[in-house]
């Protein structure tokens, strides 16, 4: 072959690389939506779905990443959970008080010792394959969840008071003695001792149903499609493009209105709102750092709605690293000089609620009526002289620490403690992953902001997870037996309305005591296009589709 | 000429155990743990944190894991993913393969093609205004980074004129804004070079002696002046590889194209240490290839470069 047709062929090969690159798009190609165009279907119809209607009604939603996995217990994030609570069903879910109530358990009854929960199930529950759900079903996937093999996140945190689920992650049983199904409607759990949390985790999604069937045995894999028993049913995963299900004709509650919901991966925050704008995305996120963009446009800013989320964010005050954190009056001493509301009002654009204390409002065991501390810095100064820190003198140099998307947070902190208290603080811009890391390390940080969001909605997330002397997670190796006491007694409480109670009591010490600086209470903040109707949120994120509708 | 070859075998195979080695280490010794990235907001225990680093092999020393990945990646298994638990590393970077290839060959034919055009353009007419002008977009687009031009050319080309596409790769017109993104600064470090080469062609004497003997002023220019510049050029081109590779990792995550790239940036995002290390076997094997395609074609083409 001689040097010029060596070259020719190299110019063809490029021109087929060129015009197949052009030719053969990944989906099938769609028209773009016509101008104006509300609701335009992104790809054809697909055929699995006999009868369509002429447009069907079809809504794109935004995710800011790739679901981990569409098995239920395989989620543990916040994002792919949204996909989770669609597709796939389980024993009970949230009302609008965030308390559990039926879903594909009908009733359910607890033992007066608190260890044995027997739940009724419906019998007319199906599978996305057609079978019918049944009580074993349950026992298979919640095993399945405790399979070391599976490497379930859900399992080990969740089930872990389950009897027989330690020997079972062990390898000395072969089943877990604490899953029966003593016959088809009817799913016990036996714990080992009493869990008053157990209904809210049974009402999460990552507790789900799913079919023996559909595993590929021992691995964690799907055999070709996921199947659930939810609202929705699987058409389609494009790895990190997007993931398409389509309204399950079904349903036990009956078929949704919309007929494709279609969860678009855009992890770009600004290309998400260009998105939106031009209408390839009907509902989006949207983050602290877009609200200037967001409130600055009049289309935009009437689009947005809010709703509360269970996580709040805050000011971990390291009792490990500073020795002087250990005195309450220099704890409080820092809440009294940091003037939160005009953080959040100025610097947060209002992404966040103040918080009151460390249980968001709308939480059952929230304190009604909750005063946050005020912005005081003569009070905070007059604490600190009584520490034996007057004007700042004498007290150690420390480090604020946070994560890029805060960066003038930090500033208007360290100003307002440097001027307020006399205390200097240097800042540290961390990478989310290194922030986290040394805030399990326990002494890495002096300051640090974080955030901490519910599993389910209850007290404990924030008051025993975050605040427990023998957690790894009390990220401010707070220290208090009668703290610990009063969370004890608040865990074990089998009683909802005492239990109520015993937290309404561990949040007025918390807040009294003031182990961390509560900083917000979160939005969940989105924007739907006009014509979407009835997307609403719970605290805990998006509410199912179900009962979303599209009219024009 | 086999002596050669095998040789840059031998290099090539040193070189991508550098590559792993050092992302290898990289990806380990940055603060970060996969097992807290995936528990997220769990009140964990350290016990529980430790079962699930047993599983994964996490406890062991460093160089032992490295020993676990190389004799592994030897008969071609990359382990699974961390954050797709249990999915095979191939499984997870497959699909991006044939994307980042097609548009990113994309990006590469535009930006020769680019730089061809001015290059030439403004050496032919070196210092008229077009000149300038075609040096002054080769300085920018040298100089603006490539998220600044993304969100330029979307906020004129998809929201205000409403002409494309703003995000994804479905039709031939996604294509358009992120290869133009892509496209730019290689293009324009590409066009200064050729612009440079063509000046110091187009003085020589064989330039003058193919006038002489009559040929059109087109012939002139492109099968003796370009030809020849077109030489220093061919080098430049496996580094422009190397620059699209790396441009399309923030490239992909702006217009949210499914790529490799993208899937790198969620890797270290979650520090999902496979799917890192099989990234950049597969990026740094392809860049070794695409050097030691150019090294040959310069041989090729230029009868004064011998392989002995």
């Amino acid at each position: 072959m001689n040097r010029n047709s060596l070259i020719s062929l190299a110019l063809v090969l490029l021109a087929i690389m060129l015009v197949s690159a052009c030719a053969a798009p990944t989906p099938p190609p769609a028209p773009p939506p016509p101008a104006g165009a509300t609701v335009a279907p992104t790809s054809a119809p697909q055929p699995t779905t006999a009868a369509q209607p002429a447009t069907p009604k079809v809504i794109r939603m935004r995710i800011t990443r790739d679901p981990k996995s569409l098995e239920p217990g395989l989620f543990s994030e916040l994002i792919t959970g949204y996909i989770a609570n669609d597709m796939h069903a389980q024993l009970l879910r949230f009302d609008d008080k965030n308390q559990p109530v039926p879903y594909i358990a009908k009733s359910w009854q607890v033992s007066s010792d608190g260890l044995t929960y027997t739940f009724n199930l419906r019998n007319d529950v199906k599978f996305q394959n057609g079978r019918t759900v049944v009580a074993d079903d349950f026992v298979y996937t919640f095993t399945r969840d405790l399979d070391p093999r599976v490497k379930a996140a859900i399992g080990p945190t969740d089930f872990s008071n389950v009897k027989g689920a330690k020997e079972y992650i062990a390898g000395t049983a072969k089943t877990v003695e604490g899953f029966q199904a003593p016959d088809a409607t009817t799913f016990k759990i036996v714990l080992t001792q009493p869990e008053p949390a157990m209904l809210m985790r049974l009402a999460s999604p990552f507790t789900a149903v799913i079919p023996k069937e559909a595993v590929v045995d021992g691995k964690p894999q799907w055999k070709d499609k996921p199947i659930g028993a939810g609202a929705f049913r699987y058409v389609d995963w494009q790895t990190n493009v997007k993931v398409v299900l389509e309204a399950n004709p079904d349903y036990f509650l009956g078929k949704p209105k919309i007929d494709r919901l279609e969860y678009v991966v855009v992890p770009d925050a600004t290309t998400a709102i260009a998105q939106y704008q031009k209408g390839e995305l009907d509902i989006i996120g949207v983050s602290g750092g877009q609200l200037a963009q967001v409130n600055n446009d009049p289309t935009l800013s009437k689009e947005l709605k809010t709703f509360p989320r269970a996580q709040l964010t805050f000011f971990v005050l390291n009792e490990k690293r500073v020795p002087a954190f250990k005195d309450k009056r220099v704890r409080q001493a820092f809440i009294y000089a940091i003037n939160r509301q005009q953080l959040i009002d100025k610097v947060m654009l209002g992404d966040r609620y103040l918080a009151t204390g460390y249980v968001p409002t709308g939480i059952s065991e929230a304190v009604p009526d909750e005063k946050a501390y005020p912005y005081d810095p003569a009070k905070a100064q007059d604490l600190m002289a009584q520490a034996g820190f007057p004007g700042g003198k004498g007290f150690p140099k420390i480090e604020f620490v946070t994560t890029s998307d805060e960066g003038s947070l930090a500033e208007a902190l360290t100003a307002m403690l440097k001027s307020n208290l006399g205390i200097d603080v240097t800042v540290r811009i961390g990478e989310s992953g290194d922030v986290l890391n040394g805030l399990w390390a326990l002494d890495k940080w002096d300051i640090v902001s974080w955030g901490w969001t519910a599993d389910y909605p209850s007290a404990d997330n924030w008051l025993y997870q975050l605040l427990y002397s023998k957690l790894d997670s009390n990220f401010a190796s707070y220290n208090n037996p009668d703290y610990d006491k009063l969370v004890d007694k608040a865990l074990s409480e089998m009683d909802s309305a005492k239990r109520i109670a015993d937290w309404q009591t561990v949040e007025k010490m918390a807040h009294d005591e003031a182990p961390m600086i509560p900083f917000g209470f979160a939005k969940n903040l989105f924007l739907v296009k006009p014509y979407v109707k009835g997307f609403s949120a719970s605290m805990m994120g998006p509410n199912k589709f179900e009962n979303v509708d599209i009219v024009k | 000429m086999s002596r050669y070859l095998f040789q840059r075998l031998i290099a090539t195979v040193f070189s991508l155990f550098a590559a792993t080695l050092i992302a290898f280490l990289a990806s380990r010794l940055a603060p970060g743990d996969p097992i807290r990235l995936m528990l997220g907001d769990r009140a964990v225990s350290s016990q529980v944190v430790h079962q699930l680093q047993q599983q994964y092999g996490l406890d062991q020393p460093i160089l032992v894991q490295y020993g676990y990945f190389v004799r592994n990646a030897l008969i071609g298994d990359f382990g699974t993913s961390y954050y797709y638990t249990g999915k095979p590393v191939l499984e997870v970077i497959a699909p991006g393969i044939w994307v980042s290839l097609q548009w990113e060959s994309l990006s590469l034919a535009l930006a020769v093609f680019g730089a061809l055009v001015l290059g030439v353009l403004s050496a032919l007419k070196q210092n008229s205004w077009l000149d300038h002008l075609i040096m002054l977009f080769a300085l920018s687009g040298i100089s603006l980074p490539s998220f600044a031009l993304a969100t330029f050319l979307m906020v004129i080309f998809s929201l205000q004129l409403g002409l494309l596409p703003v995000a994804g790769l479905d039709s031939p017109a996604h294509f358009i804004l992120p290869c133009l993104t892509l496209a730019a600064q290689p293009a324009a470090l590409l066009a200064r070079l050729l612009r440079a080469s063509m000046l110091e062609v187009i003085n020589q004497e064989y330039m003058r002696t193919a006038r002489a003997k009559g040929l059109g002023e087109m012939a002139v220019i492109l099968r003796h002046g370009l030809k020849n510049a077109l030489l220093p050029s061919l080098t430049v081109l496996g580094i422009m590889v190397g620059r699209i590779m790396a441009g399309s990792f923030l490239v992909e995550t702006v217009f949210s194209i499914p790529g490799l790239g993208r899937i790198g940036v969620q890797a270290v995002v979650e520090r999902d240490y496979p799917v890192i290390l099989g990234i950049t076997v597969l990026l740094s094997f392809a860049f070794l290839f695409v050097t030691f395609v150019v090294d040959l074609l310069y041989g090729f083409l230029d009868p004064r470069i011998r392989y002995a």
